[in-house]
């Protein structure tokens, strides 16, 4: 590729990403939802150079604190800083959540593709592959995935990633459907260009807002899953701080320490709004039909 | 209608064969395990082997699905593979846990999504509507688990109205059964119907828009009237759809809950058998959760085509 | 008389008038036209007249039927009047009817709503009502649900729930316009048909200058939300006075191949509609108009007692005496 069509892409990718800026500005849930999201990795970014305290740091004498100035959040009960625990596992759930739904884009989007452009036995096979995948809901496959490899943090992720393919491939199947149906797919067809090349030049480009928005829906489903396979520890095993076992954690101390369950609640609730709602508002401001109904 | 039901139930019965081969083909990656977690690492070569021949999984695979496809079909679940008691019975006690769990959660998700949605709908341009779909909005944020011990820190921590786990079993009372379904089935269904109570504003929407609510108007109908007669059928269609996608979120989600309040339900079961890795159980409620979800979806289909008669049973 | 009197009816959407000061009356059993291009206000009249205005618009002015004002009654009391006194047929047949719902239910709810009958009562009147409006198999044909039958058939239903408690008044807004051109005429004719058989006063909203011609006794002229011109049909076709009238009789003319312009050549009037609520101040014809001087700056006052017309400077002599559009254009 020559320098000056490089340039040119560089600059359409600059002219889209100024776009889409101006389309979020329109969309006060998605500028929360960006807000939230852009906070949490913020968070989760920070929480790899700094935390307050070590957040394996037992520390005798200081168990089941309150909140105080020393311990913003207070300690559980080995003394560990709630606070620290509750960064440092900001980064392993988005890690783990990104991760998910990057497995299964990288399968969901490929198959949908091909099942929209190819058509006849071969999209039939796909589709109801992704039927059958979805008859088993995401936390049942990882729960089954984790009775057979072991509770780990792969294990989790991959299963929600594989259950999560099917949720890709139909958006992406239908949001090709519809280009591949228009006049200028067509138009490039008819002066013979490959069926691939279309699909790079035509079907993707097209697609990628639909992409983007499911992305960004499935990731507060996968936020939500990997939290409720801790919670139910066959996620990370402990000490490894997570929002799912500091909550299941903390349910054997109700009694006395309350609010140690409701950080990593709030923490999984925020996470999860802010990636629905970026999602949300995304789709309202792609969907021009959707415009002005709500 | 005929031609309809043989379809569906053609691919249903497919789709359940397939899931089948799916699940024992996952389970049964890893060969000769079984025996060797049951009895521990300090076990002899020579007494796994007997194990695992007592349990028949020195069988060829193909063998070993059929025998399991066998009682599958005949009820006849097997016996666990640690305690080596039969599967059915306990199953049974666990869904007479987790049936009316799920039912209850279902139970409270309409009572929340149809008043919320019709009101929020109905109101749409004035602030109640709104503060209705921004309240839906943050419910969809909350997974069931954290709300239900955020229920348990304030109805059974400070109220102390309910207890904060357990199960008071049917047989010794059916009060007590009841009263330790109530935070969880709220916990259930309170998300779920806050899900469904977005789909239910946009159907009512869809509906207060439509013409033919305008005919009934100049037919003389009061809105309120107009709404009855025509608009619950109309917004039943899109919504009866999403219902059959919550149950099977109901389902999964019994099974985070019964952890959360230790009640002893499938989900329980599953996650004890998981743990203990009793394949054979964790196999055997796997396809029983993928059955339920199957026939769910096969159910909101007739439902549907039943409302809409667009649709009809012959296409 | 009048059995309907509007006057200086004026709609707002968020403080814009997109209807101002409109008024005519309707004497029983009269066939009174209203004529306008798309976005003249024509369905925002005779939806607030039956006080079914969609969210955020608000009438005010008068509407009033057999001596009842219904822009101040409460809902209650409307409903009452609404169908039973005073109906409508609308303009999409496709959308106008539950799709969920037999057509015959909904004609049986009209009739239940307004009188105390049985159901099966109601029902027989039902029966007795479908072959009125063209339907030869009324039993096997009101189980139908709307999808099953074509757009002419479920206008006739729409027909048939408008006339099933034989209300005083029928407004019919462009009841022809979505159906094909073949049933039309058809659905036209009945239409005329059941008004004069019932007494039933009729007003015919539409946008075709011929097919309202053919139908109404009286035409009203509406033109970005104001009346323009009223008077009888054969002195509107033939004596036009504002130039708006003129330049629609001269399209009208010339669709039918008898006008003074070249043949393939469709007289058009110049410019195009302003969108609703940005018409110009003054008189609303002002930028389109040809007789347009510095006085069509302010807006011009109603005269005339049986010919009306808004217009600083009417059309005075007849504009063209051999000029009738052919009234028998509908029943080609």
């Amino acid at each position: 590729m020559s320098a000056l069509a490089a340039g040119q892409s560089h600059a359409a990718a600059g002219g889209r990403a100024h776009r889409l800026w101006r389309l979020v500005r329109r969309s006060p849930s998605a500028m929360l939802g960006g807000l939230v999201v852009l906070v949490i990795v913020a968070v989760a970014v920070l929480s790899l150079f700094w935390t307050p305290y070590g957040p394996l740091t037992v520390s005798t004498g200081h168990e089941l604190l309150g909140p105080s100035f020393h311990h913003l959040l207070g300690t559980d009960e080995y003394g560990r800083d709630l606070l620290s625990r509750l960064m440092s596992g900001t980064d392993l759930t988005l890690l783990s959540s990104a991760g998910a739904v990057l497995i299964a884009g990288g399968i969901g989007i490929p198959a949908g593709l091909i099942s929209a452009s190819k058509g006849g036995v071969t999209s039939e096979v796909i589709m109801r592959g992704a039927d059958l995948i979805y008859s088993f809901p995401a936390l049942l496959a990882a729960i089954t995935l984790v009775a057979v490899f072991g509770a780990s943090t792969t294990t989790a992720t991959v299963a929600i990633g594989i259950a999560s393919i099917p949720s890709f491939a139909r958006v992406t199947r239908s949001a090709a459907l519809a280009v591949l149906a228009t006049e200028y797919v067509l138009a490039a067809r008819a002066y013979g260009r490959s069926p691939l090349a279309i699909l790079r030049r035509h079907v993707l480009p097209n697609i990628l807002p639909f992409i983007i928005v499911q992305a960004s829906l499935l990731l507060s489903v996968t936020v939500l899953a990997v939290a409720a396979l801790s919670y139910l520890g066959l996620g990370t095993p402990p000490p490894t701080a997570t929002w799912g076992g500091m909550l299941e954690n903390a349910q054997n101390y109700l009694y006395q320490d309350p609010l140690m369950a409701v950080w990593p609640g709030l923490a999984i609730a925020i996470c999860v709004l802010g990636f629905n709602a970026l999602g949300d508002g995304l789709r309202d401001l792609l969907d021009p039909t959707l415009r002005g109904r709500e | 209608m005929v031609r309809f039901a043989v379809r569906r139930l053609t691919t249903v019965l497919l789709t359940l064969w397939a899931a089948s081969i799916l699940v024992f083909t996952v389970l049964n990656i890893l060969p000769g395990t079984p025996a060797q977690v049951i009895l521990g690492t300090q076990a002899t070569p020579a007494s796994v082997r007997a194990l695992t021949i007592k349990l028949g999984l020195n069988e060829p695979l193909v063998l070993q699905y059929l025998h399991w496809m066998q009682g599958l079909l005949t009820l006849h679940l097997g016996n666990s593979y640690i305690s080596g008691q039969p599967i059915a019975p306990e199953l049974g006690a666990a869904l007479e846990v987790t049936a009316p769990l799920v039912v209850l959660g279902l139970l409270v998700g309409l009572l929340i999504a149809v008043p919320a949605g019709l009101v929020s709908a109905v109101h749409h341009r004035k602030a109640s509507g709104a503060a209705l779909a921004a309240a839906t909005q943050v419910g969809i944020a909350i997974p069931n688990f954290v709300l239900g011990i955020l229920l348990i820190i304030v109805v059974a921590v400070y109220l102390k109205w309910l207890p904060a786990s357990g199960f008071t079993p049917w047989s010794s009372s059916v009060g007590g059964a009841l009263q330790s379904l109530i935070l969880p089935s709220v916990s259930l269904g309170l998300v779920e119907g806050a899900i469904l109570a977005r789909y239910v504003r946009t159907a009512v929407l869809g509906v207060l828009r439509a013409d033919y609510l305008r005919t009934a108007r100049a037919k003389g109908m009061r809105t309120g009237q107009a709404l009855v007669r025509h608009g619950i059928r109309n917004a039943a269609v899109p919504v009866v759809t999403v219902l059959g996608l919550e149950l099977s979120g109901l389902i999964i989600g019994a099974v985070v809950i019964e952890a959360v309040f230790t009640l002893p339900g499938v989900g329980s079961l599953l996650l004890s058998s998981v743990a203990n890795r009793d394949l054979i159980l964790v196999q055997d409620i796997v396809m029983l959760v993928a059955t339920v979800v199957v026939l769910t979806n096969l159910l909101v289909d007739i439902l549907y085509r039943v409302i809409d008669p667009r649709i009809g049973l012959r296409s | 008389m009048s059995l309907l009197e509007v006057s200086q009816l004026t709609v707002d959407v968020q403080g814009i008038p997109v209807v101002s000061d409109v008024r005519f009356a309707i004497s029983a059993g009269e066939r009174l036209g209203l004529i306008g291009e798309s976005g003249s206000g024509k369905t925002i009249t005779a939806l607030a007249i039956m006080g079914l205005l969609p969210e955020g618009l608000r009438a005010r002015g008068s509407v009033v039927l057999d001596g009842t004002e219904l822009l101040s009654l409460s809902e209650r009391r409307l409903s009452a009047v609404r169908g039973s006194r005073i109906a409508m047929v609308f303009q999409e047949p496709m959308t106008a009817l539950d799709p969920l719902m037999r057509v015959g239910t909904q004609i049986t709810d009209a009739i239940r709503i307004h009188e105390r009958v049985g159901r099966r009562a109601a029902r027989d009147r039902m029966l007795q009502l479908m072959p009125r409006v063209g339907f030869s198999n009324p039993r096997e044909q009101s189980r139908r649900f709307p999808h099953q039958l074509s757009g002419g058939q479920r206008q006739r239903i729409v027909i048939a729930i408008a006339i099933a408690c034989g209300p005083a008044l029928i407004l019919a807004d462009e009841p022809t316009t979505a159906l094909d051109v073949t049933v039309q005429a058809q659905v036209l004719a009945l239409l005329q048909d059941l008004v004069q058989d019932q007494g039933s006063a009729l007003l015919l909203i539409s946008h075709d200058l011929a097919v309202v011609s053919s139908v109404c006794q009286r035409i009203v002229v509406m033109y970005g939300g104001r009346v323009v011109e009223s008077a009888s049909t054969p002195e509107l076709l033939t004596r036009p006075r504002h130039p708006y009238t003129q330049a629609l009789l001269h399209t009208s003319r010339g669709i039918g191949g008898n006008g003074d312009t070249p043949a393939g050549h469709l007289p058009t009037i110049p410019g195009s509609v302003p969108e609703l609520g940005r018409f110009p101040s003054g008189c609303v014809f002002r930028g389109r108009c040809d007789r347009e001087q510095d006085r069509c700056l302010e807006a011009p006052p109603t005269t005339g007692s049986d010919h009306l017309v808004a217009c600083w400077f009417p059309l005075t002599s007849p504009s063209d005496p051999t000029a009738a559009v052919t009234t028998g254009g509908v029943g080609a």
